[in-house]
């Protein structure tokens, strides 16, 4: 049987996803999240863990799963690093790159992320 | 003079004494400084926790080092049992399972890995429990353990009106002194008027002795019955008192038939009404 205190661990914990999208050629890039502006970070009112992050290329979903912890107001981005033949995708913190991030991610292509991460609701 | 003594019921009521009992989490609502009675008497002296609760929202510690198989002491002590989660992370994303994983030592407030377990030595978790406020007997609440009463004092930090939640233990045994004395009265008084002729309060035949001790027996186990009623007023309080009852009939039974060479049957039905 669930513990109540699992409920309430799980519950203060809710799950949020942050979309981005855009095309990219082959330079790098911070992807583009909400109102298309593609920058280092949109603000999170509450600290947080940064779980997942799943892309999709146009053909192939890229994912990778992490722990990575943020502060309250601290600015969560996406940028797609030319690595000479392809992009890494990689979750940013204030503009720093986390070890949350995609290999082998196509140039020339449009591309769709959801960054998942829990919020510190207590 | 009777034709036998405490110590020898007592000796009887050996195996029928109730071993003793823990009773934890009675509801009992405490209002000004009336003394309110819990489900059972005659417990153990100072055997009691009374508490509340301390939160709606359950503690969290990050960062909880296991390692081995030690134990790591959390911040807080008495926690509510069952009540632990642990999670490799905050977010939750690997929660563990208690006795596989992880032992709880809820009266403590303790933490250990269980080896073999999903949670590698050295490691790191993050727990979620909850925990009692303990409240102070003296300062907080008075208690009468013979009688199972509870009483909030003037200057309680328990909140006038509170549902609190009282554990206590319940004495091995039941056998009370005052009752079986009681019950040796009577018991020689029915028998001595049943007496054939030949026979006196005074006789010493084995028979009689064994006889009185049955019925004295029989008489206390009647007794412990409706006492069962009226101050257990827990769930089992039911089902002791059938028990009791039970007893006494079979202990009745054995009295009567070892006594039967001893008193007259116009008597002894006499006495068995009485």
């Amino acid at each position: 049987m669930p513990k109540p205190t699992l409920g309430y661990a799980l519950a203060s914990q809710p799950l949020m996803t942050m979309h981005f999208s855009g095309a990219v050629t082959t330079s790098s890039v911070h992807l583009p999240t909400a109102g298309g502006v593609a920058a280092d970070g949109m603000p999170i009112p509450y600290g947080g863990t940064l779980i997942k992050l799943i892309l999709f290329d146009g053909s192939t979903i890229h994912a990778d799963t992490d722990t990575i912890a943020f502060s309250a107001n601290d600015r969560l981005s996406l940028y797609c690093q030319n690595v000479g033949s392809n992009f890494t995708v990689k979750a940013r913190i204030n503009g720093v790159s986390t070890t949350l991030q995609v290999t082998s991610v196509p140039f020339n292509s449009t591309l769709q992320a959801t960054l998942v991460f829990a919020i510190n609701r207590v | 003079m009777p034709f036998t003594d405490l110590p020898t019921v007592r000796k009887h009521l050996v195996a029928a004494n109730i071993p003793e009992t823990r009773v934890e989490n009675v509801r009992i609502t405490l209002v000004g400084t009336y003394s309110v009675a819990l489900p059972h008497a005659n417990l153990v002296n100072n055997s009691e926790a009374v508490k509340l609760i301390a939160s709606d929202a359950s503690s969290l510690e990050t960062s909880v080092q296991l390692s081995n198989e030690d134990f790591t002491e959390l911040v807080h002590k008495s926690l509510v049992q069952g009540s632990a989660v642990v999670a490799a992370d905050r977010a939750l994303t690997t929660i563990f399972t208690e006795e596989l994983d992880y032992r709880t030592d809820y009266a403590s407030g303790a933490l250990a890995r269980v080896a073999g377990g999903s949670i590698p030595n050295l490691t790191s978790v993050h727990v979620w429990y909850d925990r009692y406020l303990m409240y102070d007997i003296g300062a907080d609440y008075v208690m009468d353990f013979p009688s199972g009463t509870i009483a909030r004092t003037a200057g309680s930090s328990i909140p006038d009106g509170a549902t609190v939640l009282v554990d206590y233990s319940i004495a091995q045994g039941t056998a009370e002194d005052s009752l079986i004395e009681l019950v040796i009265v009577e018991a020689t008084d029915v028998i001595v008027r049943s007496l054939r002729p030949g026979y006196t309060s005074s006789s010493t035949d084995q028979g009689l002795k064994t006889g009185a001790c049955y019925l004295a027996l029989a008489y206390y186990a009647r007794g412990m019955s409706a006492l069962m009623l009226t101050r257990n007023t827990g769930t089992d309080a039911h089902s002791r008192a059938k028990e009791w009852l039970s007893l006494a009939k079979e202990w009745n039974d054995i009295a009567w038939n070892v006594l039967a060479p001893f008193v007259t049957p116009h008597l002894i039905r006499a006495g068995a009404v009485e």
